[in-house]
C-alpha cells in the first residue's frame, strides 16, 4: 500500500457573515491517466480522483465530476457563501480505486 | 450531472483567469552580475504569486506531511522524540553533503534521513519516498535564511578534499551526445534562454524543488540526474557517489548563499 494521499484545504479571504470566502483545495494523488507505462513498459491503470464533493454543515455545495485532464496535485478553487452562524468545510474524494479522503476546516466568524 | 458539468466549467474558467492576470507581468533578470542570482530569480512572476501564497503553493501538502511526521501524532514515535523541537535543527541541513566516517562516504541530508529512518518503526524504503522528502523540505524550511555551511570534519580533510576535487572535475567534463559540461550552460552562459528556459547560476539553494514537469517534489539526487538526461548521457543510479561529489561541488560554490527552503520549479 502506498501512503497515504496528502490533502489540504485552506479558506482564504475575510470569513463575514454574509460575505464570500475561496475554497482552495488540493491533494497530491499521482492521478494516472490510464497512458502511461512504468519502467518495465507496462501500461499504469487508470487511478484519478473522478469526484469531489464540497459540503457546507453537512449541505451539498459543490460536486465535480474530474476527467483524465486533471493535473497532480490536483488543485480546485470554488467559493463559498459564509453564513450567519459559521460552520464547517467539508471536502470528500474519492478515486478509481475507492479510496477516500477527507479534509475539513472551520469557518469562524 | 449536468450540474457538476457545469461547475467543472467555472473552476477551468476561473483558474484560467487567475493564472492570465498574474502572468501578464513580463519576466525580467534584476541587473548587475549573474552569476551568484539564485534560482529563485529566474522563476516567473506567475509561480512566484503561486509560491509565495501558502494556500497555492503544492510544497504545502509535504511540509504539512512533514510536520506530522516530525511531531507525531498521538502516541506515534516521532523524529521529535530523539531530536526535540525542529527548530533545534536548523543547523543542520546546511552542512550536508559531509564525509560520514562511519559510512566511508559522502551523504547528503536525504542519506541521512534513510539512514536514520532505518532505526526507526518505520523504515523508509528509497530516496525519493514522499516521507523521506516531507521530511527534507520541513528540514530545509526550517533552515531558510542560513548560509550553507560546506567544510570537512577535522579528521578527514584530504578524504573530503579528493571528493570535492572529483565533483569539480564532473562538473567541468563534457559528458553525452550533447557534448557539454555543466560549466558551459551554468558558468558562460547564464541568462542567456535556452528553449523557453532562461539558464541559471545553476545555485543549489532551494532544494528539494517542486517541480511542474514532475509534478511533484523531488531531491537535488533526481533533479541532477535530470541534468544527466538532459544533455543525452548515460544517466547514473539514485545515491552513486559522482551525484554526490557534485551536490559537494556545487554547494561549495554557492557558499554563503542563503539556503531558501523548499521552491517551485517549472
Amino acid at each position: 500500500m502506498s501512503s497515504p494521499i496528502l490533502t489540504r484545504l485552506a479558506l482564504t479571504g475575510q470569513v463575514k457573515a454574509g460575505g464570500h470566502v475561496e475554497a482552495r483545495w488540493s491533494a497530491a494523488h499521482p492521478m494516472n491517466s490510464g497512458f502511461r507505462v512504468d519502467d518495465s513498459g507496462h501500461r499504469i491503470p487508470k487511478n484519478i480522483i473522478h469526484t469531489v464533493r464540497a459540503y457546507l454543515n453537512d449541505r451539498l455545495i459543490m460536486e465535480a465530476d474530474l476527467g483524465t485532464a486533471m493535473t497532480s496535485p490536483v488543485y480546485l478553487a470554488f467559493p463559498v457563501s459564509v453564513p450567519a452562524e459559521g460552520g464547517i468545510v467539508k471536502v470528500i474524494w474519492q478515486d478509481d480505486l475507492g479510496q477516500m479522503g477527507e479534509t475539513q476546516q472551520r469557518l469562524v466568524i | 450531472m449536468l450540474k457538476s458539468a457545469f461547475l467543472s466549467l467555472l473552476f477551468c474558467g476561473s483558474l484560467a483567469s487567475t493564472a492570465q492576470t498574474v502572468s501578464s507581468e513580463p519576466f525580467k533578470l534584476p541587473s548587475g552580475p549573474l552569476n551568484q542570482l539564485s534560482g529563485q530569480a529566474f522563476l516567473s512572476p506567475a509561480l512566484k504569486a503561486m509560491q509565495s501564497d501558502a494556500s497555492t503553493n503544492p510544497i504545502s501538502l509535504w511540509l504539512e506531511q512533514g510536520r506530522t511526521l516530525w511531531n507525531g501524532a498521538a502516541g506515534q514515535p516521532s523524529c521529535a522524540q530523539c531530536h526535540g523541537d525542529i527548530e533545534t535543527m536548523k543547523s543542520v541541513a546546511p552542512q550536508y553533503p559531509k564525509w560520514s566516517d562511519k559510512q566511508q562516504k559522502l551523504i547528503n541530508m536525504e542519506d541521512q534521513i534513510l539512514t536514520c529512518s532505518q532505526r526507526t518503526l518505520r523504515p523508509l524504503k528509497s530516496l525519493e519516498n514522499t516521507e523521506l522528502l516531507s521530511l527534507s523540505a520541513v528540514l530545509h524550511s526550517s533552515s531558510a535564511g542560513l548560509p550553507f555551511q560546506i567544510l570537512p570534519n577535522q579528521d578527514s580533510q584530504q578524504r573530503w578534499q579528493v571528493e570535492l576535487n572529483a565533483g569539480a572535475k564532473l562538473f567541468t567534463t563534457r559528458i553525452g551526445r550533447m557534448n557539454l559540461a555543466c560549466t558551459h550552460c551554468h558558468d558562460l552562459n547564464i541568462g542567456k534562454t535556452m528553449r523557453a528556459d532562461v539558464i541559471s547560476p545553476g545555485h543549489p539553494t532551494g532544494f528539494p524543488i517542486f517541480k511542474l514537469s514532475w509534478q511533484s517534489m523531488g531531491s537535488i539526487d533526481r533533479r541532477l540526474r535530470a541534468c544527466y538526461s538532459g544533455v543525452q548521457a548515460e544517466v547514473p543510479a539514485p545515491g552513486s557517489p559522482e551525484l554526490r561529489q557534485l551536490e559537494l561541488f556545487l554547494k561549495s560554490r554557492a557558499q554563503g548563499m542563503p539556503i531558501e527552503g523548499p521552491s517551485l520549479r517549472r
